[in-house]
């Protein structure tokens, strides 16, 4: 009932980007997930739609992050369904969604920290070569040459040469977006990708998401209401594993029923 | 271009090849110049250095806690014993018993690194050890029971070298041993070796790429097993002899410590540390029947004390921070034994903000 207020967003990017959103590259109809009786995500129908940024906002435990473990196949849904460009994923691995098109960072960073930033990437680059191809004693030069192109529109081309484990945590968060880019995914799965970053950090990251945004769908969690409102096409709000409400960032923030939820306390949108 | 990830970057590769020239070169010439019975010696040094070998392939690069190891290995010496007593004495084809039966029990722990990890993972290989030490004294008309089964063929089993008189023997084993280093540091430093490295390191992460997890764990598990079971081939050949007990607990956990001794991240740290451990043992038990406690408390302090990449990560520090970078690891290593909050492990399922316990899935 208070779901799907409106399908606004998809249609003219409320972040400046125009043109109609076509078909949606990700969807999820019906999704729940169970944990014994607890049920973390109830019947969760989402689009996600080409070259928009789709932001899911609500309270710490809202069931955010688990909706992007069932799409990214890091968890497998109770019921419902995952769909990808139109055709179900089913029960298949994280690993094949990733070579698929399906680009995923995660909440607390998770970078291969006794690795360079460059080869945290080409890592990431590579991984869609089949195991007996990576039989070579170095990458292939346009790996790197992909690998190099995507730290520079991250803004690491400078620490391309350090170890991923000694950047400072907000550099380590854009790697994990260069990681996620990596693998050149339709639709990017981001899970609070402004966390422990600096105000300017977080400026950079709007610019990096909108620019991001003009070739692939992206879908974050992110509790940064300011970055949301920047950047987002469409907002989701979630509480206690439901849908609240979706649309537009200012129809979302303003709506009665996310007031509510969110001044019960829950600051942390 | 890039090469392999991690710390091996840092070592200059002619360096490297400096060293392991001169290593190599040691091994050939010092056993005939010294004579005695060092060749024997030697040659035994280098089969369980096989051993510690490939516990810490899967142990080191994969983090994956196998203590069943020595199962492979002994299922190759015995394939090996039952293929002479059957007739097949072709010196060739006995390591392709040997390996192929290895192998086949690397497809059961590969099964087990696909479906389990962590302490499930170790107390499936554990179980399925002790499972194995049964095995003979079920077979006992195929394997001898507790009597043990005698290689039938003699010296022709092994192209004519005797493994208790001269150096043929010895230069056999050598040569099988820098083959099989060799492969694993083809495999280890290329990109398939990274991805292995990734694996171990965050498998969360990894697949989040796009690398099939499973996959990569099954093929190390080969590999592993294929270094095991060379080894275990040319056991049965110098012992002439193969009994239960290599089946056993006993030679997993004596792998596993030979692979922290030398350190679980390097192919030459097991080698060194199957012939430091059991060279020591030996000079102890010379020197004093009560050889076993000392051994323990040496062992106790060595493991306590040691960076987990055991003497070659010492000599790493050695090499980049001269002797005072040793003292630093040792001290940074007991501040870390205090300050820890959760090994590598748990690391990418919080990462993924999973609930591990009901929902982590195979990746």
């Amino acid at each position: 009932m208070l779901a799907s207020v409106t399908q606004q967003g998809h249609e003219a990017g409320a972040a400046g980007r125009s043109g109609p959103a076509g078909e949606a590259v990700l969807s999820a109809r019906g999704v729940s997930k169970l944990y014994g009786r607890f049920k973390a995500v109830d019947s969760v129908d989402l689009d996600v739609f080409d070259r928009r940024i789709h932001a899911l906002v609500g309270p710490n435990g809202a069931g955010k992050t688990t909706v992007l473990n069932l799409l990214g196949g890091q968890i497998l849904p109770t019921e419902g369904e995952v769909l990808f460009e139109g055709r179900p994923l089913g029960a298949s691995k994280p690993a094949h969604r990733a070579r698929a098109g399906i680009g995923r960072s995660f909440q607390l960073t998770s970078v291969l920290a006794t690795f360079t930033c460059l080869e945290n990437v080409v890592m990431a680059v590579q991984a869609r070569r089949g195991m007996l191809r990576l039989l070579r004693p170095s990458s292939r030069a346009d790996d790197i040459a992909l690998a190099h192109e995507i730290l520079g529109r991250v803004g690491l081309d400078g620490r391309a040469e350090a170890l991923a484990g000694q950047l400072a945590h907000g550099q380590q968060r854009q790697l994990e977006v260069a990681i996620a880019l990596g693998a050149r995914p339709r639709v990017l799965l981001l899970d609070e990708p402004s966390s422990g970053m600096s105000p300017h950090e977080r400026q950079n990251l709007a610019e990096l998401l909108r620019q991001v945004a003009t070739t692939t769908a992206v879908l974050m969690v992110e509790h940064d209401v300011h970055l949301v409102r920047t950047v987002a096409d469409t907002v989701t709000a979630f509480s206690e594993g439901r849908k609240l409400i979706e649309g537009t960032p200012e129809q979302v923030f303003e709506a009665p029923e996310v007031q509510r939820v969110f001044l019960r306390g829950l600051h942390d949108v | 271009m890039i090469k392999a990830g991690g710390r091996l970057r840092s070592t200059p590769i002619w360096l490297q090849g400096g060293l392991l020239a001169l290593l190599v070169l040691a091994l050939v010439a010092v056993p005939p110049l010294k004579g005695g019975y060092l060749s024997q010696k030697l040659a035994l040094y280098l089969i369980f250095g096989l051993l510690g070998l490939s516990v810490a392939l899967i142990t080191g690069y994969a983090r994956l806690f196998n203590i069943g190891v020595g199962a492979t290995f002994g299922v190759s010496a015995y394939a090996v014993a039952i293929a002479t007593q059957h007739g097949v004495t072709n010196p060739v084809l006995l390591p392709l018993f040997g390996i192929a039966a290895g192998l086949a029990v690397s497809v059961l722990f590969g099964i087990f690194a696909i479906v389990a990890s962590g302490i499930q993972y170790m107390m499936l290989t554990f179980l399925t050890t002790l499972a194995f030490f049964e095995v003979p004294n079920f077979l006992t008309r195929l394997t001898g029971g507790d009597n043990g089964l005698v290689l039938k063929g003699g010296l022709h089993l092994s192209f004519g070298q005797n493994p208790i008189q001269g150096n043929g023997f010895y230069y056999l084993v050598l040569g099988v041993t820098l083959f099989v280093c060799a492969v694993c540091w083809y495999a280890l430093s290329s990109q398939f070796g990274r991805a292995i490295r990734a694996i171990g390191q965050n498998p969360l992460r990894a697949a989040a790429m796009g690398y099939e997890v499973s996959q990569y764990r099954m093929a190390l598990t080969l590999l592993s097993g294929f270094v095991a079971a060379a080894g275990g081939w040319l056991l049965a050949l110098d012992n002439q002899f193969v009994s239960q007990d290599l089946v056993g607990l006993n030679y997993s956990l004596n792998g596993l410590l030979y692979a922290l001794v030398g350190g679980v991240d390097s192919i030459l740290g097991p080698l060194i540390g199957a012939a430091g451990f059991r060279n020591i043992s030996e000079t102890i038990s010379r020197h004093s029947t009560d050889s076993q406690l000392f051994i323990g408390v040496a062992l106790i302090a060595i493991v306590f004390l040691m960076p987990d990449d055991g003497v070659v990560g010492l000599y790493r520090r050695a090499r980049t921070r001269g002797l005072r970078g040793i003292g630093g690891g040792l001290r940074s290593y007991v501040l870390g034994l205090f300050t820890r909050t959760g090994g590598d492990e748990t690391e990418p399922e919080a990462a993924a903000g999973l609930r591990a316990s009901e929902d982590a899935r195979d990746l």
